[in-house]
């Protein structure tokens, strides 16, 4: 008997010990892309704490949904995702083995920020026959950095909803973010307004909202359709597009291989320009600013 | 085709009619937009095996029944595979997994999760894969291999899936850490047996496993250990049945190094040994162990290879030539996009005998498989 106690109170230590770990000593926040973070950082400051369950150097389409990333969700009072299905091959089986029903889409430890976003592209007939499209349309919206604006004011929103205690520091972080931000998206349209009215080709269609935002228009992607490696047939009428039209750029993302764009750069002797869509994706690129810095600075420069 | 099937597959017809009518504004209280992720996973394969003309006799000490080769020289459709799930109310999840074989339908999984148990528990009941083990958990259509590891087959037939409900609890540590029990009914004919005879009146099998996982830079490492207790009744065409207990244990370890996004070499092993205590003096075999080990290359976005050995040891094996197998597996696959595949694969089989003497098979085969509708991504 006394032995059964004692196994009892051993039980119960433990279990007291695993509840003191479950109180929150900050709000502990989950976002599925390293610039969702930095917002989150931006306007949470040192009341919140925030990781990332993705890298910004690899495809955000294709994440593996390895255990570590459980283990982070498990925990988490609020997960943000950029939404518009571009997490829809890696969140839900996280979410499924997580066992955190706070964070589950429509908790309101869930935030799903394409909601709140006027998607373009939405693609004319939902078939897999045009590849892996996004029926909600193109998710990413993030590269605008008008967008930028308003996700922090999501953030703040949502972190004032579930940490009230908060709120003066929140709305102060960002008051004065947009204040800086405001100035930086004036710099970056001065710096954009002689690329005004041209063309580029794209590998993916990554850069759509960015490109939208300073008047630059997409041609055509290198790859066949999204998700598919194009063709040598699609790479000829690529060639002869370059010919008939007036494009000044071919723009690749850090992920896909290069070897199409490169060869198609050679055939056509226009500029080939890698262009990172998310933090970390090239070196220089370790902030929100520095990200879009970067996309400017290359577009500007070739 | 049996009429059940006709019938079943008549259902579902009608259930995926329901599901593509149109909302309408005339149709007031229509549901269709609560139609659940539906997808069907169609598997068919071309076989080649070298010695289609023999009878053999299979590994297992305790099923002796003489076993037959299949049918391997023809285009074979493996199962076609219905797949809903969908959210039943704030409390619980639900899925399902129907497949339909020629002349046969079979409830593969179809269990409740509960989604509003707090502090990282949940409670899954129905009929489900259970956690013990790595590969056991995972969906046949995501194996590298169609075919069950020698111990698996040895162990529990193909994989132990059954009735029961699962208790798992996911740690509240920075390291992945889960663990959990089971309470299955022990219809697994080839370690426990429970279900079909009047004296079947075992326990059912209790399971337990833990699970942890971590990551070191671009490295993921996940290691598990697992058992499966229970009771078993095996007629075995004796005049005096076995009754005892058998005790299957497992550990497991994967080791990923994720080159970039599409690229990664996967390397995962599994060692399982299984006991029995037989009442029964026909029984010669109580302990066989033994183990794979799959290295997975992902070359590109598209393409996969992985090759396998696999081995089995039952040292007290009625036939000495069998006792200790070793079967080796290679494979390439096309996958143009996440939805479809194409299987190249080759088996040097060490596993069967034939007039009481080993032989050297090879197996050859050329597989397909297909998902459409509303597909859920795979876990880890």
């Amino acid at each position: 008997m006394i032995k059964k106690h004692s196994r009892f109170y051993l039980l119960s230590a433990l279990l007291g010990l695993f509840t003191l770990t479950l109180m929150p000593t900050h709000l502990r926040v989950v976002a599925s892309y390293p610039y969702i973070r930095e917002v989150v950082k931006t306007v949470g400051g040192e009341r919140v704490t925030v990781d990332a369950l993705s890298k910004g150097q690899w495809d955000p389409h294709v994440v593996v949904p390895k255990p570590s990333l459980i283990s982070l969700v498990r925990r988490a009072d609020l997960l943000i995702i950029n939404g518009a299905q571009l997490e829809i091959g890696w969140i839900p089986p996280l979410l499924q083995q997580a066992n955190n029903p706070g964070v589950l889409p429509s908790k309101k430890g869930f935030l799903d920020l394409s909601d709140h976003f006027d998607l373009i592209q939405k693609p004319d007939s939902i078939s897999r026959a045009e590849g892996d499209i996004h029926p909600a349309g193109n998710p990413h919206f993030h590269l605008n950095p008008v967008n930028i604006l308003k996700m922090a004011q999501l953030v703040s929103n949502k972190l004032i909803e579930l940490d009230p205690a908060g709120k003066d520091l929140y709305t102060q972080n960002l008051t004065s973010f947009q204040a800086e931000w405001q100035k930086n998206l004036d710099r970056w349209s001065e710096l954009m307004a002689p690329l005004k009215g041209s063309k580029v080709i794209e590998y993916h269609r990554n850069l759509d909202y960015f490109l939208n935002q300073f008047g630059i228009t997409v041609i055509a992607t290198v790859e066949l359709l999204p998700g598919i490696p194009p063709t040598t047939r699609h790479m000829m009428d690529l060639i002869d597009l370059i010919k008939n039209e007036q494009i000044s750029l071919i723009l690749h993302d850090v992920y896909h291989n290069e070897k199409s764009s490169r060869y198609l750069a050679g055939e056509s002797g226009l500029p080939m320009v890698i262009i990172p869509h998310d933090i970390e994706a090239t070196p220089e690129v370790v902030s929100l600013e520095t990200l879009y810095d970067t996309i400017v600075n290359r577009l500007v420069q070739k | 085709m049996s009429s059940r099937f006709f019938l079943t597959t008549l259902v579902i017809l009608l259930f995926f009619l329901a599901a593509v009518t149109p909302l309408s504004a005339s149709s007031p209280f229509s549901q269709t937009q609560f139609t659940p992720d539906i997808s069907l996973i169609l598997d068919c394969s071309f076989h080649y095996f070298s010695h289609q003309e023999r009878i053999v006799a299979s590994i297992s000490p305790f099923q002796l029944h003489p076993g037959s080769s299949p049918d391997l020289r023809a285009i074979q459709w493996n199962y076609l595979e219905l797949a809903f799930s969908s959210v039943v109310n704030p409390y619980i999840d639900c899925f399902a997994n129907i497949v339909l074989e020629e002349g046969e339908v079979k409830v593969e999984v179809a269990f409740v999760k509960t989604r509003f148990l707090p502090a990282g528990f949940s409670l899954k009941i129905g009929r489900f894969l259970s956690a013990f083990g790595r590969l056991n958990g995972i969906h046949e259509h995501q194996w590298c291999f169609d075919i069950a590891p020698l111990i698996y087959q040895q162990s529990f037939g193909d994989i132990l899936s059954e009735k029961g409900a699962q208790l798992t609890w996911v740690l509240p540590t920075d390291i992945y850490l889960m663990t959990g029990a089971e309470y299955l009914l022990g219809e697994n004919e080839t370690s426990f047996n429970r279900g079909g005879e009047p004296l079947g009146t075992g326990m059912g099998i209790i399971t337990g496993f833990i699970k942890a996982s971590f990551d070191f830079g671009n490295w993921v490492v996940l290691g598990g250990a697992s058992v499966a207790h229970g009771s078993h009744r095996w007629d075995l065409d004796y005049p005096i049945p076995s009754e005892g207990d058998s005790t299957v244990w497992g550990t497991d370890l994967t080791i990923k190094y994720q080159i970039d996004s599409y690229r990664h070499i996967l390397l995962q092993g599994e060692y399982l040994s299984r006991r029995v205590s037989p009442s029964n003096i026909y029984l010669t075999s109580t302990h066989q162990h033994g183990g794979y080990l799959d290295l997975v290359w992902r070359m590109s976005r598209r393409w996969r290879s992985a090759v396998r050995v696999d081995w089995l040891n039952v040292p007290d094996g009625p036939l000495p030539e069998l006792r200790h197998p070793m079967d080796l597996s290679a494979m390439v696959e096309f996958n143009p996009t996440e939805f479809s595949r194409i299987r190249l694969f080759y088996q040097l089989n060490r596993h069967l005998a034939w007039q009481d003497e080993r032989f050297t098979a090879h197996q050859v085969g050329l597989s397909l498989n297909v998902a459409i509708g509303a597909h859920g991504a795979h876990a880890f």
